[in-house]
Order: C-alpha cells, then sequence, then structure tokens
C-alpha cells in the first residue's frame, strides 16, 4: 500500500502543477510574460532524479503542456525531454553541487528550453523569435523559475523518496 | 561503446523520437489521426479540477486585487462613467446611421453585412503560455463552431478558431505572432496585412503602399478581399503611431487591436466560411 502511494506521488504533483499553472498562475504575469511551472518541474525532477529522470519527466509534462496549447503535439514533449536530460547530466557533479547551482541550472535550463520551444515554432512558421521583447520573456521565465526552485526541488524530493522507478538515486548532499 | 547505449540516453532518444513522430503526424497524418480529439478529451479530464480550483481561489484573488488596485479601479470606474455618457449620445445618432447603412447596403447589394449567422460563447480560459497567445471559449463543434471560424467582441475582431473539441475551442489571440488579418485603410481603400508581434505589443502593418496617410486612432477593418479569412467590415485595430524610419522606403505603423482582452468576458464566433 504504502509503494502504491509513493509511486502516486510524482504524477499527483505533476497534475497539481498543470492545474495550478492553468488557474492561479495562469492569471499572473510580469510585463505579459507567465511563469512556467511545468518546465520548473521538468527541470526540477532532472536537478534531483538525474538523466533518466528529467527525460521522462519533461516528455510527460510536454505532452500534458502541448495539450493544452496550440502548439504542434510533440514540440513541447521534444525540447522538454532534451532539457530533462541535459540537466540531469548535473548528477556527475557529485559533491560539488550545492543548492545554489541546482537554482542556477533550473533558471538557465528554464530559459533554453523557452528558447528551443520558441526556435521549434519559428521553423514550422508559428512563431517569431525575434520579436521585439523575446529577450526579456526568457529572462523572466528563468528567472522566476530560479527564485521558485527551491520550492519545486523539495516537492520534487518528497515526491520521488521510495521510488525504485528511477534509474538514478536522489543524490546525497 | 557500452557507455554509448547506458539506459538513460536510450530513454531520451525513444523520447524525443516519439515526440518526433508525433510532429511528423501532426503534419502529415492530421486527417487520419485526430490530435485536437486527443487533446480534448485531456481537457475534459482536467476541466473539473481546474474549474472546482478556480470557483474556490477566485473570491480570494479578487479581494486581494480589489484591496492592493482601488485606486486603479476607482480610476477605471470613473472612466467608465464617462464612456458610458459618451455612448449614450452615440447610441442616439446610432438610430440613423443604421437607416443609412441599409440603404446603401440595399443600393449595392453587399453580401458580407448581411447578418452572419453567429454563436455567443464565453471566455473561460487564457491559454497561460508565453510562446502562444489564446483564449478558451466555452463552445464548440457541438454547435456549429469550426476551425478558422472568426471570433468578434463588441469592439471588433478577437481572433479565430484554431482548435475546435466538442463543448470548447480555443481562439487564437491578434497579438500572437503566427496571427496575420488583411485590412483596409480608409479612406483611401488600400488593403495591408495586420501581424501579431506578441504580448504587450501592438500589431504591425506590413505591406502598406508608400504614401498611404494614417491618422492617430484610425480604424482599420477586415479587408475581405478574395481569399481572406475574415469577412470584410469587421474592426480590427486603431493606428497608434506610423513613422517613416530613415532610410526605409516602408512605413512602420503600429496598430492597437480595437479588443481590450483584459476585459473580455463574451464573445461571439462567426459561422462564417472564406467565399461562402
Amino acid at each position: 500500500m504504502a509503494r502504491v502511494l509513493n509511486a502516486l506521488r510524482l504524477p499527483l504533483l505533476v497534475l497539481s502543477v498543470l492545474v495550478i499553472q492553468h488557474t492561479t498562475v495562469g492569471s499572473l504575469s510580469i510585463d505579459n510574460v507567465h511563469p512556467d511551472l511545468l518546465l520548473l518541474f521538468v527541470c526540477a525532477v532532472a536537478v534531483v532524479g538525474g538523466r533518466e529522470a528529467g527525460a521522462v519527466a519533461g516528455f510527460i509534462s510536454g505532452i500534458l503542456a502541448d495539450s493544452f496549447l496550440v502548439t504542434p503535439f510533440g514540440m513541447s514533449s521534444l525540447v522538454y525531454s532534451f532539457v530533462g536530460y541535459l540537466l540531469g547530466e548535473s548528477e556527475r557533479l557529485g559533491s560539488k553541487r550545492s543548492t545554489w547551482l541546482d537554482m542556477l541550472l533550473i533558471g538557465i535550463g528554464s530559459s533554453v528550453a523557452q528558447i528551443l520551444v520558441t526556435a521549434g515554432l519559428f521553423v514550422m512558421g508559428l512563431s517569431d523569435p525575434l520579436r521585439a521583447k523575446f529577450l526579456i520573456e526568457f529572462l523572466i521565465v528563468g528567472g522566476v523559475n530560479f527564485a521558485l526552485a527551491p520550492v519545486m526541488i523539495l516537492l520534487v524530493r518528497f515526491s520521488m523518496v521510495g521510488s525504485d522507478r528511477l534509474a538514478t538515486s536522489i543524490p546525497r548532499r | 561503446m557500452g557507455r554509448l547505449f547506458e539506459r538513460p540516453r536510450i530513454t531520451v532518444l525513444l523520447t524525443m523520437l516519439v515526440s518526433l513522430t508525433l510532429l511528423t503526424l501532426n503534419f502529415r497524418g492530421g486527417g487520419t489521426l485526430s490530435f485536437v480529439s486527443v487533446k480534448g478529451d485531456v481537457r475534459q479530464v482536467v476541466s473539473p479540477l481546474r474549474d472546482s480550483l478556480n470557483s474556490a481561489i477566485d473570491p480570494v484573488a479578487n479581494f486581494f486585487s480589489g484591496a492592493f488596485e482601488y485606486s486603479s479601479i476607482k480610476k477605471k470606474n470613473s472612466e467608465l462613467e464617462k464612456e458610458i455618457q459618451g455612448l449614450k449620445g452615440e447610441s442616439y445618432s446610432y438610430g440613423s446611421l443604421k437607416n443609412e447603412l441599409s440603404n446603401i447596403l440595399a443600393l449595392n447589394h453587399l453580401s458580407f453585412a448581411l447578418s452572419l449567422p453567429s454563436v455567443d460563447a464565453q471566455v473561460i480560459n487564457f491559454t497561460p503560455s508565453n510562446v502562444q497567445l489564446s483564449f478558451e471559449i466555452n463552445k464548440g463543434s457541438s454547435v456549429g463552431i469550426k476551425l478558422g471560424d472568426p471570433v468578434v467582441s463588441g469592439a471588433g475582431l478577437a481572433g479565430r478558431v484554431v482548435e475546435v473539441a466538442g463543448n470548447s475551442a480555443t481562439v487564437l489571440m491578434l497579438t500572437d505572432p503566427s496571427f496575420s488579418a488583411g485590412v483596409r485603410i480608409s479612406p483611401s481603400g488600400t488593403a495591408a496585412l495586420a501581424q501579431g508581434q506578441g504580448p504587450g505589443l501592438p500589431m504591425k502593418l506590413l505591406y502598406v503602399n508608400p504614401g498611404t496617410t494614417f491618422t492617430k486612432n484610425q480604424v482599420l477593418t477586415t479587408s475581405g478581399l478574395q481569399g481572406e479569412i475574415f469577412p470584410a467590415g469587421i474592426p480590427v485595430g486603431k493606428v497608434t503611431n506610423a513613422s517613416i524610419p530613415p532610410g526605409s522606403l516602408e512605413e512602420n505603423v503600429d496598430v492597437q487591436p480595437v479588443v481590450n482582452y483584459s476585459s473580455l468576458q463574451y464573445v461571439k464566433v462567426l459561422l462564417w466560411t472564406p467565399g461562402g
């Protein structure tokens, strides 16, 4: 029973993040730029759980994100799983890691993912990455996720404790 | 060699491969695989959760926004009162203008201004995304809404339907970079293309004939030219700035959409087919 409950924690967390993104966070914006909690979730899972967990979380979150947007199905999942994998590489740093480094990685990862999605949409003729405010947009998404990273890391850690479905163990500090 | 095929790499390759396959199917197999219905199903699952959370959070959010934005709300209230007074005056002259318009239409046999069949809908959600600007309405294909239908508010064009599910539809906003509409510049009647530039930014006017003159707050309406996806005569935006940058041959014209998205609650979906 405890194993089942443990296994349900992460799916429940991603569902909660999705609902919050489309309710409260959806109505919040800084200079017309919305925070992206799904991206924050993916980056946090990658930093906490490693490459494989990051890639899988990125794929599932991307599919959910695409379900709510007009973006082509598969675009966000492609980018999120790639960024999740890349951020998961930080597990190699081992004992050199710190909370600040994790926050920085999540901030940069979020900005990079936002840039890649915009670039992908540009290739498909659905967006213009050179629009006037694109830089501010990426900076705000990265900055907000940098600030919210400690909370999401805590939530993800709690959700992943006891999970044996992941290839990589939670790094010890 | 073993490191090359380690499990995390295979996993990421698989997820990216599946994503690429979905993307390809999205474009090439759209007719046989309905991703729109998949998206609709996911929304149906999450919608009850979202609605109940919204209804729980809204009163609290309204309380705080009311408390923190008291002065701006008061200011907006007085502005609205002034606007109502102005509109009352306009409504008196509207009756005579309506008669005049119907006479002109009868003379010219213009088909576009006939009352198009439409569906009233409520805006239920603004998509919280930075890569795509859209909103969701509470009516869908069950009442005849289809892809590409123009969506208008009381002020003018609000967007076009880009996704339809059974009981909801997604409307692409005018300010989205992928949105464009053919417009007519009165009184010269020349045509141009208005294109969105992103959140919080005015639309840009493209392909403007050199020498075209603009006045501030000049209203641009949909052109309705052959092949155009909107019926003619719908107000799109007001000219806020027009200038010729040094060394440029083309005029730089900014157009502010007439629709105020921040207060948009109800819209009308025109059941209109281009060329129909």
